[in-house]
């Protein structure tokens, strides 16, 4: 990375290390928390849903396999959080490699149906099986112990968030990002300089699959209590589709951008709507889809564009 | 020396439409050859064939002496076979050289060596003053060229161009033309597909094959098949005579 | 004979799935989008029966008329102000257009009339009558004959109207219909309207039996993707029979394993058939 590259991206990471030095209020260290969480599922879907162009809309069952891993193995073998953790990255790494191989193989909207399909399994699978006690969900232990706990479980987020950054730099400028882009594009021109789709895509959404099963399980470690329709709902499939929509799909910084506009609105929001947050979404999809559907960044794209490259000859 | 390319007795059927009914042909290295037939007569659809994107039913296709029936396209083209397709599409939101860097990638052991590859084949098909600017928006025979280009970067040494020259005008024409010349010079053996025989293709062709409704009827040098009695029959002389029959 | 008995109440549900199943079948047919706001328009079908019953005491077993051209012309709104300005670009930004419309109106309801599940009580609903010895429910009769009255007018329309050959040939070739002099995107918003209206009917059907809240439509959404499916996209005769198909197997799912589980076996069905015959039973193509 070139140094205009990695500045901002220090100083925004080393901002958010900062944070739990100046700021004391335990709401707002929550919202930052959630604003981190969202940003790595919002930059993992990117990998498969922005540089791809693969529609999935089951990702949050990788989510429910991370959360549902750490409380699983805790309750039934004793495992610390740490080793629940690593066994849901794999678990859901296995997830991706069946999901993928069965849904990659589907186009256009039934590829998205196959995904939400798999997604909903096994929110019912959860929400029927006795081990994950149904409805009633399950406890997750904390990360740390307090006190503390939980602002270290922040600071362990960071990383995370840092990590999937720096995985979509990579991704961005290297042949496996334009062997993705070139598939979103078009299939078969990818296939015609030398491109295997199918590997390809399935390796996007093994990396994206891994990163939001860890953010599942830092999730459901810092709120402590999972259940279904908290991990394994589709909305929130839907919500990492808009967060990376919203910033910017197929870039660096759009989904962190993303992030940060949708929760801090949503809890914005809140304090004078009570029930408003899901016509928000909605309000958001529609006016991204329709006016904006490069997101905020192509806002400053636009700019940069016109100021430094030279007009195209117009023939 | 053995045929670059041996397509022997191949077979397709859509269902019950014949599309590819027992086609016999080689080409050798080095050569250009035009394969001739209005659409639906199966050009696409051979080039489909060879390239992968369809599987034969029967017959057998050797590309180096190696069968490649049943290959997809992206191992094809790991092999040595460019194809440009009749529709091109370029991609949009990349820029001209990031598109050829599509093609270069596919040998190159790193972002610099694809980025170099690609400018020398830019240079090579002169587009190198494009190089920075979007995809999008850029005319019709630039979009052409772009799609050899890319072809070209990937290694190609058996290059299929499918209607190449369609929709361009005849200036447009005459730099594919051009380019044709030098890719035999640039090692690639060209085989393209177009409707009708051209003034362009005699001059260029080595070899010629016709089809006619997914049927070989013809194969030879551009003289010979263009004074074919089957060949005049099946194209009713008019088309025919746009060629230029005279020297 | 409880397995009888299992596949006639199946049946009988079957025919209402049949219903919202051919609305979403229409619009993929003729536009080919899969509208993933088909089940919160049949949410919104459904709080107009309720509050036409309460308020205004439209009895919804005809009322369901009213209802269903309420919601034609919402549909037809909908399609001219935001569906149309994505026609022609990816599936993608489709889907994701239609979801957030979905969301959009599952959100309005809830800032409207709150998360309270709601319900109407007819006389009708608590009989129970018997053919033989099977009984069943009357107000799933009524809803399953209305549904098959409202299916068989949707054919003959399809079948001997200007309008419904019109669409027919837009679902059968959409680049050949404007040479016809057909106005696709008239046409388009038309079968949008109506798909729509047929969602919002089965609303109003469903409302004697079930309960409404803003939330409601989302598993009839999934389950009408699956039925879809399983007929055949676009097909309307499938869809017709996928939705009674998809009745019976989860009224045996309940009756041999266990009621929740019927959510899970729709979705077994419908990977099953996407990979194993995803043309369905009646599609042409594969996708």
């Amino acid at each position: 990375m070139s140094t205009s590259r990695w500045l901002p991206a220090a100083l925004f990471f080393a901002f958010l290390l900062s944070i739990p030095l100046w700021m004391r209020d335990a709401y707002l260290q929550q919202i930052v928390f959630r604003v981190v969480i969202f940003a790595v599922l919002g930059v993992a879907w990117n990998l498969v849903g922005g540089y791809a162009g693969q529609l999935s809309l089951g990702h949050v069952a990788y989510f429910g396999i991370g959360a549902y891993s750490v409380a699983l193995f805790h309750e039934r073998f004793g495992w610390n959080p740490w080793a629940g953790t690593l066994a849901g990255v794999l678990l859901a790494a296995v997830a991706a490699l069946g999901i993928g191989s069965l849904t990659f193989r589907l186009r256009g909207p039934y590829f998205a149906l196959s995904t939400l399909a798999t997604a909903e399994i096994l929110r019912l699978l959860a929400l029927n099986l006795s081990f994950t006690h149904g409805a009633l969900g399950m406890i997750a232990p904390g990360l740390f112990s307090e006190p503390n706990g939980d602002r270290k479980t922040y600071l362990a987020s960071v990383p995370l968030l840092a990590l999937a950054f720096l995985l979509t730099t990579w991704t961005h400028q290297s042949r496996f990002g334009y062997s993705l882009r070139a598939i979103r594009e078009n299939e078969d021109t990818a296939m015609a300089v030398g491109i295997n789709p199918a590997w390809e895509k399935l390796k996007a959404l093994l990396l994206s699959a891994v990163l939001v099963a860890a953010a599942g399980s830092l999730y459901a470690s810092v709120f402590q209590f999972i259940g279904p329709d908290s991990v394994l709902a589709i909305d929130l499939s839907v919500q990492m589709a808009l967060i990376a929509m919203l910033g910017g799909a197929g870039t660096v910084w759009g989904p962190i951008i993303g992030s940060v506009v949708l929760t801090v609105s949503a809890e914005w929001l809140k304090a004078y709507l009570e029930r408003a947050h899901l016509l928000v979404y909605g309000l958001l999809l529609v006016v991204v889809v329709l006016f904006l559907p490069g997101g905020v960044v192509s806002i400053f794209k636009q700019r940069w564009f016109q100021r430094t490259r030279p007009r195209t000859q117009a023939a | 020396m053995a045929p670059l390319l041996q397509l022997k007795h191949v077979v397709k059927r859509f269902g019950g439409l014949l599309a590819t009914n027992d086609i016999s042909f080689d080409v050798a290295e080095g050569e250009i050859v035009f394969i001739i037939g209005p659409n639906g007569a199966g050009k696409t659809t051979l080039f489909n064939l060879i390239s992968g994107y369809v599987v034969a039913d029967s017959g057998e296709i050797l590309y180096r002496g190696q069968d490649i029936v049943g290959m997809r396209p992206y191992q094809t083209t790991r092999l040595g076979i460019g194809r440009t397709f009749q529709i091109v599409k370029p991609l949009p939101s990349l820029t001209v050289r990031e598109n050829v860097m599509l093609g270069s990638f596919l040998h190159a052991r790193s972002r610099a060596e694809a980025r170099r590859k690609a400018d020398e084949v830019l240079g090579f098909l002169g587009l190198e003053a494009r190089a920075d600017s979007l995809a999008a928006g850029m005319p019709l025979a630039q979009r052409k060229l772009l799609e050899v280009a890319r072809a070209l970067a990937t290694g190609a040494k058996l290059l299929l161009l499918d209607e190449v020259m369609a929709g361009l005008n005849p200036t447009e024409s005459g730099e594919i033309v051009a380019l044709l010349k030098r890719l035999r010079d640039f090692g690639v053996t060209a085989v393209g597909g177009v409707e009708h025989i051209m003034r362009v293709v005699m001059a260029l062709a080595t070899r010629v094959v016709v089809l006619d409704q997914g049927a070989k009827l013809a194969e030879g040098a551009p003289e010979a098949v263009v004074h074919d009695p089957r060949v005049i029959e099946a194209y009713l002389g008019s088309k025919f005579t746009q060629g230029g029959a005279a020297p | 004979m409880a397995t009888l008995q299992a596949i006639l109440n199946g049946l009988l549900v079957g025919g209402i799935y049949a219903l919202i199943a051919m609305g979403m079948a229409l619009v993929f047919g003729v536009m080919r989008l899969v509208n993933f706001a088909h089940g919160s328009f049949l949410m919104v079908g459904m709080y107009l029966a309720f509050f036409g019953y309460t308020l205004l005491r439209i009895n919804p077993y005809w009322g369901f008329v009213l209802v269903g051209g309420a919601l034609f012309l919402i549909g037809f709104g909908i399609y001219w102000l935001f569906i149309r300005r994505v026609m022609g670009q990816s599936d993608f930004l489709q889907i994701l257009l239609t979801e957030g419309i979905s969301l959009c109106l599952v959100g309005g309801a809830q800032l409207l009339f709150t998360g309270d599940y709601r319900s109407i009580s007819l006389p009708l609903a608590d009989r129970t009558a018997n053919a033989g010895a099977l009984n069943f429910n009357v107000a799933y009769a009524v809803s399953f004959a209305i549904a098959l009255l409202g299916a068989t007018c949707m054919y003959l329309y399809m079948r001997y109207t200007e309008m419904g050959r019109a669409i027919r040939a837009v679902a059968q070739n959409q680049g050949v219909a404007p040479l016809m002099g057909i106005r696709v995107g008239w046409v388009s918003g038309i079968s949008f309207a109506f798909g729509v209206a047929c969602a919002g009917a089965a609303g109003a059907l469903l409302l004697p039996v079930f309960y409404v809240n803003p939330t409601v439509g989302g598993p009839y959404n999934l389950k009408s993707f699956v039925i879809v499916v399983l007929g055949g996209m676009g097909s309307l005769e499938g869809a017709a029979l996928g939705g009674l198909l998809l009745g019976v197997t989860e009224g045996l799912t309940a009756y041999y394993w266990e009621d929740s589980y019927t959510q899970v076996v729709d979705f077994v069905v419908f990977l099953a058939v996407l990979l194993l015959r995803p043309q369905g039973l009646f599609g042409k193509k594969a996708p």
